[in-house]
């Protein structure tokens, strides 16, 4: 099994060697995943969430060569992509501030609240909303390709067959991927909302295509 | 909430930045990828020159090098237009594209309305635009077909190929070679390729088309191969967006090798005493209007020659007295 990190590792070193498919994998991945990231910490200003990513993704060409592989590559951006969003916030101190999503603690309650409810209640459209935002965001910190593949079985309902097709991949190695995506997406969950362990592994790990 | 399915299903689709942003930021964070490359390679060469690689440190680290987001680089110059082709670069300010116009990085060009296009992007590569077509330029050596056909000439007025890649629903295509066109629509993209070569990066067996070939990706990944001879009536509405040759002060044989590549053609002299008069021919006047045919008829006989044309070849000769 090829670790996320292995797979960071050899991007860069294609990225780092000049290969030109390699900064369209590099940007294809990263682009959207940062403007998401910068877009919900900048009050939703398309604008400046497009210069944060811009300016993110220089600074990361720039510096890749001192990327370690400590930590995924998406989780180096985005220490860098929050810097930059600090550094927007200086220069734009009548601008409102919105909170990491993620470290607050009603997005915990909002998240455990999701595996609270009752059957057959409805939630408001502003609950809607944030849980649809938080398990978005959830999907965007996943390793490559995982969030895709997610999107492909549950969204798209793609048999496994046609996901492999995507990837370039065996049927098998389209299930062991799938397996690995849900696996990342529960551990992923438990770490925002610790209480919904139990429930996120009856209901979500061991699931078959 | 009964699942992971659950969630993502009630999560929805992650919404995808808009292709104008996500091009413009493509082609500044490309261009300075390619400026570290260039950066690195400088640095490994000059390593031992300790006051270099100061300088080098020093604009890493200056301020402004690392806050500042380039503005959007231009891109590509419109070299014709016929009929009407917008600029939809900004979903807000649509407007009608002109000889002349400069295009910055994520300009979408639009021929849906009937028009068509020539543009010479800032790489040197030149690209002509049919009609119902839409495409986004992302950056000197990068396009986006979204649908219709385009046609690329990556060595024009050039003595090397340049670089180009073009991406389209069913996958990247890079050029290897020289001229060739891309088609998409109804989920299928075609490619004919005039000379040279390309390679198509894509989900499955990557796929390499040479000059003559006509390959049809399918939605299904299927690859249908085909022919596509590389001059003929398939090819008329590249050679009607030929940009313009100035002949005054140009050799016989730079016009010849002008023509015969926008016809898909070689060319050669007939003779020795056909090949010693071409040779020291200059050409005077002006070519404006006319098609790359249209001008050779025109030219030769001013230059007491004549041309014919088999299996692909333009053979110029000494006209008969």
């Amino acid at each position: 099994m090829t670790d996320t990190r292995d797979t960071d590792r050899a991007l860069v070193a294609r990225l780092l060697s000049g290969r030109e498919e390699a900064f369209a994998e590099f940007f294809e991945l990263m682009f959207p995943r940062v403007y998401r990231f910068a877009l919900a910490r900048l009050g939703e200003r398309e604008d400046a969430a497009e210069d944060v990513a811009q300016v993110t993704l220089c600074q990361v060409v720039r510096r890749l060569e001192t990327w370690r592989g400590e930590a995924s590559l998406f989780t180096w951006v985005c220490t860098i992509c929050r810097h930059e969003i600090e550094a927007w916030r200086r220069r734009h101190p009548d601008e409102a501030f919105v909170e990491l999503a993620e470290d607050a603690p009603e997005v915990r309650a909002a998240l455990e609240s999701l595996y609270t409810l009752e059957p057959g209640r409805t939630q408001t459209a502003v609950e809607q909303r944030e849980l649809a935002s938080l398990v978005q965001r959830v999907l965007d910190h996943l390793p490559a390709h995982y969030g895709s593949v997610l999107e492909w079985k549950y969204l798209d309902e793609l048999p496994v067959r046609d996901i492999a097709t995507r990837l370039a991949l065996s049927e098998k190695a389209a299930e062991s991927l799938l397996t690995r995506a849900r696996a990342a997406f529960r551990d992923a969950v438990i770490a925002i909302a610790p209480d919904l362990a139990p429930a996120a592994r009856r209901r979500g790990y061991g699931e078959t295509s | 909430m009964s699942d992971i399915g659950d969630l993502i299903r009630l999560a929805g689709r992650r919404p995808e930045p808009p292709a104008f942003r996500a091009a413009r930021v493509r082609a500044a964070v490309e261009a300075e990828w390619r400026r570290t490359l260039e950066r690195r390679r400088w640095m490994v060469w000059r390593w031992t020159f300790v006051a270099a690689a100061l300088a080098v440190a020093a604009y890493w680290f200056h301020p402004t090098a690392r806050r500042e987001a380039p503005p959007p680089p231009q891109v590509a110059t419109v070299v014709r237009v016929e009929g009407s082709v917008r600029l939809v670069s900004s979903p807000s300010a649509p407007r009608l594209l002109t000889t002349g116009d400069r295009l910055v990085a994520g300009a979408v060009a639009d021929t849906t309305a009937g028009g068509r296009a020539a543009l010479q992007l800032a790489s040197g590569v030149a690209l002509r635009i049919k009609e119902g077509t839409r495409i986004v330029v992302e950056a000197p050596s990068s396009v986006r077909l979204e649908h219709g056909t385009i046609y690329l000439d990556t060595k024009s007025g050039a003595s090397a190929s340049r670089r180009i890649d073009v991406r389209t629903p069913q996958g990247t295509v890079y050029n290897l070679g020289t001229r060739f066109e891309v088609e998409a629509g109804s989920g299928a993209v075609r490619i004919r390729v005039r000379n040279g070569q390309v390679r198509v990066d894509r989900a499955g067996p990557e796929v390499r088309v040479i000059a003559a070939q006509a390959v049809t990706l399918l939605p299904d990944r299927r690859v249908e191969w085909g022919t596509a001879p590389p001059f003929g009536k398939e090819w008329s509405w590249v050679e009607a967006l030929a940009p313009p040759f100035v002949v005054e002060g140009a050799t016989l044989e730079s016009f010849l090798d002008w023509v015969s590549g926008e016809l898909g053609l070689t060319w050669r002299y007939a003779d020795r005493p056909a090949e010693r008069h071409g040779h020291a021919v200059v050409l005077h006047g002006s070519i404006e209007g006319l098609t790359p045919q249209e001008a050779i008829e025109a030219v030769l006989p001013t230059c007491g020659m004549s041309q014919r044309t088999s299996r692909g070849e333009l053979i110029v000769a000494r006209a008969a007295r």
